[in-house]
């Protein structure tokens, strides 16, 4: 415990003394350490140990932890900020290495971290899915935490895992433990045929919600709960759409004449944001999902669309060609004060405010190209991210860290990729068909 | 052969349209408004994978080098402080003790119940001092002057005197063999302005005396506690990564004892 | 023989399919999709499982749409890059498609606005409607009654050839009026 002492007049004096006696000698040595290694840190994600190995529906208890440990892995190394070590460079730990781990093989890996844990499995059918985090240097345990889980959930449990020590590492949540929808898309591009589909944010437990019968476009996941909103050409008629994927409820938002789209939900839920066509101009609305009223907040004679809240539900990021060109805006939530943002060299569209508040993310149009940029909300740190043919819908991570965009080549491929705020750590998302328009959904409880 | 096949798929698909349209048409029916495309499928219940905060027993259960220790001994995560660390002056206890007590926030989901109450008192103490330290305001942490005066006088052989070329050198060999050992954490919401200040104790050998001490912290609020602790972890481990560091053993009274100033803002 | 055979069955397999599309606007709602794919697997689009879309114009009514594109010249007019104005020929092309729309008072037009990829996909939506909105406004103004007469907007997805090339751009930046039966 620090006490503070009263300094009395003849120690100060001796101190003063001294330290003009010492001079040029500082009395202590301090150096500054102004720059650091800016690489992914070397972890070690030893394969989970299992005391006796049984047979469960996912596969047996071994065969489970060496799969546990491959996901852990490939989680953190998505992120960038992790270099996971090959695991034939340290012993596999045993059961009774899990908890007092021997760290000398790790430090001679160069790991500065060890991720282990263990798989077993219960009476009742269960598993338990232990997870552990030691720093390798000063061979202390960070944290720990087991998951019971069905066997058809061991990879939640995996990710959840990685949450944990993503976020002991990092000092942020992590993002492993959630989901993606997006758009899957077949056949030629003259006849595409577009479907929902929803995922794993690794690409497993891939399904389709829609038969792709009707155009869909541009699904967002609620912040909140199980619903999507997208737009749907259902009957020709291009409107904005509310799906609550657990019930497979769906239902036409608002009383529109002509076409609604590019919705997106507030912070809580409770609101959607869209834009509203009239003889083609385009203007943002608002509408509460639970008392249906609709709000329109613009009325510029122009396209003003792609709406996105700040986090904490005050502001509204869009784009609007009203200066002449298309560009950033930002407003308050009931329409007034909007202040262009976005300023340089080609036009600036699809603005998305991060759940962390501090950036947006957007497309910056430049020389044909569409890239994945980032900005300030005052419109000053423009920075960009990817350089390709075209990336567009950029969609956050539920951390702030990482945008999820999908890529189209100039051949017509499209597919889906990450990229973390470092611009360093670019992943294909895998998907069984080609795809676009993901969006990133909450992590799960 | 193509053709059969084309014409099997078109087939097919004709007679799956007319399924699906005429049972569309049932739909039509239903005093609903569901939509068009919809199509119900089979989501994994998630709520099924329940999230347990307790302890996993199994492992300690099958842990056969722990069977001699008593099992709730296994159970406190916060890693034991190391011999040497615990025959430290009080000043340094403390500061390992804060940062255990960060640990100890809400922040961090599993506290077996096995930790001791006495521990727990000796926590929340240590928690209040970190978070005074942390105060971007807060002034400099109070020191015992007789112990000062009395390191500076240590630090100061007699008659000896260094050059300031000379202390630059030892700064610049200092920095040179920690600061490739050092993996910021990079691009963090609050990271504007945090720094940490380290105390370090060599041997002559330039093998660290325990663990590097916590001394203050800038740019760590309420909101950013998590991403703190982390920061000051990554300094540490700079430390005892990089050890032993290779100095000029002439001038070990100078690094005999220092602290290291942990600030990345010349990175981006 | 036989291959001849096989073509007349496949032809027949197509309209059939394609009357279906053709109708589609006015059919009750698609029911759920027949067997959902097992999750944990990612499962591959098999050829044939999906309808596919109506193609862009199959919602017209086959005849009239030859006539009317026949007597009119075409039903597409072209757009610069990131504009909606009609430039000449686009307003002489309108101007025969009223021509042929005054004939015919019972038919009723839909015009689909299109944009090439060269913009994102909510702006894309925007500008389509825009393009759909001045071929519109411009045939009432010839004295086309605005009731016989929509608008839909397809944005890019709906490109009438596949390509990155000024001229596929080129081709895809337009306003295609589609004449549909009520």
């Amino acid at each position: 415990m620090l006490t503070p002492i009263a300094l009395t007049p003849i120690a100060l004096a001796r101190i003063l003394l001294l330290l003009l006696l010492a001079a040029p000698a500082a009395a202590q040595l301090r150096v500054d350490i102004t720059s650091g290694v800016d690489a992914p840190m070397p972890v070690a994600v030893a394969p989970f140990p299992t005391g006796v190995a049984v047979a469960t529906p996912a596969g047996d208890t071994a065969a489970l932890g060496r799969q546990v440990a491959a996901i852990i892995s490939g989680n953190l190394k998505g992120t960038g900020l992790f270099r996971p070590i090959d695991a034939a460079a340290f012993p596999a730990p045993a059961m009774a290495d899990v908890s007092r781990p021997g760290f000398q093989p790790f430090r001679t890996a160069g790991a500065q971290a060890l991720v282990g844990g263990f798989v077993t499995a219960n009476a009742d059918g269960t598993l338990t899915i232990g997870c552990y985090l030691h720093d390798v240097f000063s061979e202390q345990e960070l944290v720990r935490q087991g998951f019971t889980v069905t066997p058809a959930g061991w990879r939640r449990a995996a990710h959840k895992c990685s949450d944990l020590v993503y976020g002991r590492l990092t000092g942020e949540s992590g993002y492993f433990d959630s989901r993606i929808v997006y758009v899957a898309e077949s056949g030629p591009r003259t006849r595409r045929v577009k479907r929902l589909a929803v995922m794993d944010q690794d690409g497993a437990n891939h399904r389709f919600l829609t038969s792709g019968q009707a155009l869909v476009l541009m699904p967002r996941f609620s912040p909140v709960n199980e619903t999507i909103t997208y737009m749907s050409f259902a009957n020709d008629r291009p409107r904005v759409w509310l799906y609550n994927i657990g019930t497979g409820q769906q239902q036409t938002v608002g009383d529109f004449s002509s076409m609604s789209f590019a919705p997106r939900f507030s912070p809580d839920g409770g609101t959607l944001l869209f834009s509203v066509t009239s003889g083609g101009n385009a203007d943002i609305w608002s509408y509460d999902i639970g008392s249906r009223r609709q709000t329109r907040l613009t009325r510029a004679n122009a396209i003003d669309t792609s709406p996105s809240f700040s986090p904490d539900g005050r502001r509204v990021v869009f784009e609007s060609d009203r200066g002449g060109s298309q560009q950033l805006y930002v407003m308050n939530a009931d329409g007034s004060g909007a202040q262009r943002i976005s300023f340089g060299d080609g036009r600036a569209g699809s603005p998305v405010w991060s759940p962390r508040g501090d950036l947006i993310a957007f497309i910056r149009m430049v020389g044909g190209r569409f890239r994945v940029a980032v900005i300030r909300p005052d419109g000053t740190g423009e920075r960009l991210l990817t350089d390709s043919w075209q990336d567009e819908g950029p969609s956050w991570s539920p951390n702030g860290r990482v945008i999820l965009f999908s890529r189209t080549e100039r051949n017509g491929r499209s597919t889906l990729m990450s990229i973390d705020l470092t611009g360093r750590a670019e992943r294909r998302i895998p998907t069984p068909l080609e795809a676009s328009d993901p969006a990133w959904g909450p992590l799960l409880p | 052969m193509t053709e059969r096949v084309a014409i099997g798929l078109a087939a097919l698909g004709h007679i799956l349209l007319l399924g699906l349209l005429s049972l569309g048409l049932a739909r039509a029916f239903e005093p609903s408004d569901m939509a068009p495309d919809v199509t119900p499928v089979e989501m994994v219940d998630i709520a099924d994978a329940a999230t347990v905060t307790k302890m996993p027993e199994p492992s300690m259960a099958a842990a056969p080098r722990d069977a001699g220790a008593p099992a709730a001994a296994q159970m406190v995560p916060d890693a034991p402080l190391t011999p040497v660390a615990a025959a430290e002056t009080p000043d340094r206890v403390s500061d390992v003790a804060a940062q255990d007590a960060i640990a100890a926030t809400p922040a961090v989901p599993v506290k077996p119940q096995a930790a001791p109450a006495k521990r727990e008192s000796l926590d929340m103490g240590a928690l209040a001092s970190l978070i005074d330290k942390a105060l971007p305001d807060a002034p400099v942490k109070p020191r015992d002057p007789s112990g000062f005066a009395k390191s500076i006088e240590q630090a100061i052989p007699r008659g000896a005197r260094v050059s300031p070329r000379q202390m630059a050198t030892l700064e610049q060999a200092i920095r040179a063999q920690v600061a490739p050992c050092w993996n910021p954490p990079t691009g963090g919401a609050d990271v504007a302005g945090m720094t940490v200040v380290l105390k370090i104790r060599l041997n002559r050998d330039g093998s660290v005396v325990g663990a590097p001490e916590f001394v203050s912290q800038t740019g760590a609020t309420e909101g950013n506690q998590a991403y703190a602790r982390a920061f000051v972890e990554t300094a540490r481990r700079a430390v005892l990564r990089c050890a032993p560091l290779s100095l000029p053993a002439d001038m070990y009274s100078y690094w005999r004892e220092f602290e290291l100033n942990f600030d990345p803002r010349l990175m981006t | 023989m036989q291959m001849k055979f096989m073509s007349i069955l496949m032809l027949a397999g197509a309209i059939a399919l394609s009357g279906c599309a053709r109708n589609k606007d006015t059919l009750p709602p698609p029911p759920p999709q027949a067997a959902p794919p097992p999750p944990a697997a990612p499962v591959i689009d098999a050829p044939g499982t999906v309808p596919p879309p109506a193609e862009v114009g199959t919602t017209g009514i086959g005849s009239e749409q030859e006539n009317f594109v026949a007597a009119a010249g075409t039903d597409t007019v072209l757009f610069d890059f990131d504009s909606y104005a009609l430039d000449e020929e686009a307003r002489q092309i309108l101007g025969a498609q009223a021509g042929w729309l005054a004939q015919k008072p019972h038919v009723r037009v839909t015009i689909e606005g299109h944009a090439d990829e060269r913009g994102t996909r909510e702006y894309n939506l925007a500008l389509g409607e825009r393009r759909a909105n001045a071929a519109k406004n411009f045939l009432a103004a010839q004295g086309v009654d605005s009731a016989r007469m929509s608008v839909i907007s397809y944005g890019k997805e709906k490109p009438a050839v596949d390509g990155a090339t000024e001229e596929a751009w080129a081709r895809n930046r337009r306003a295609v009026s589609v004449l549909v039966s009520r």
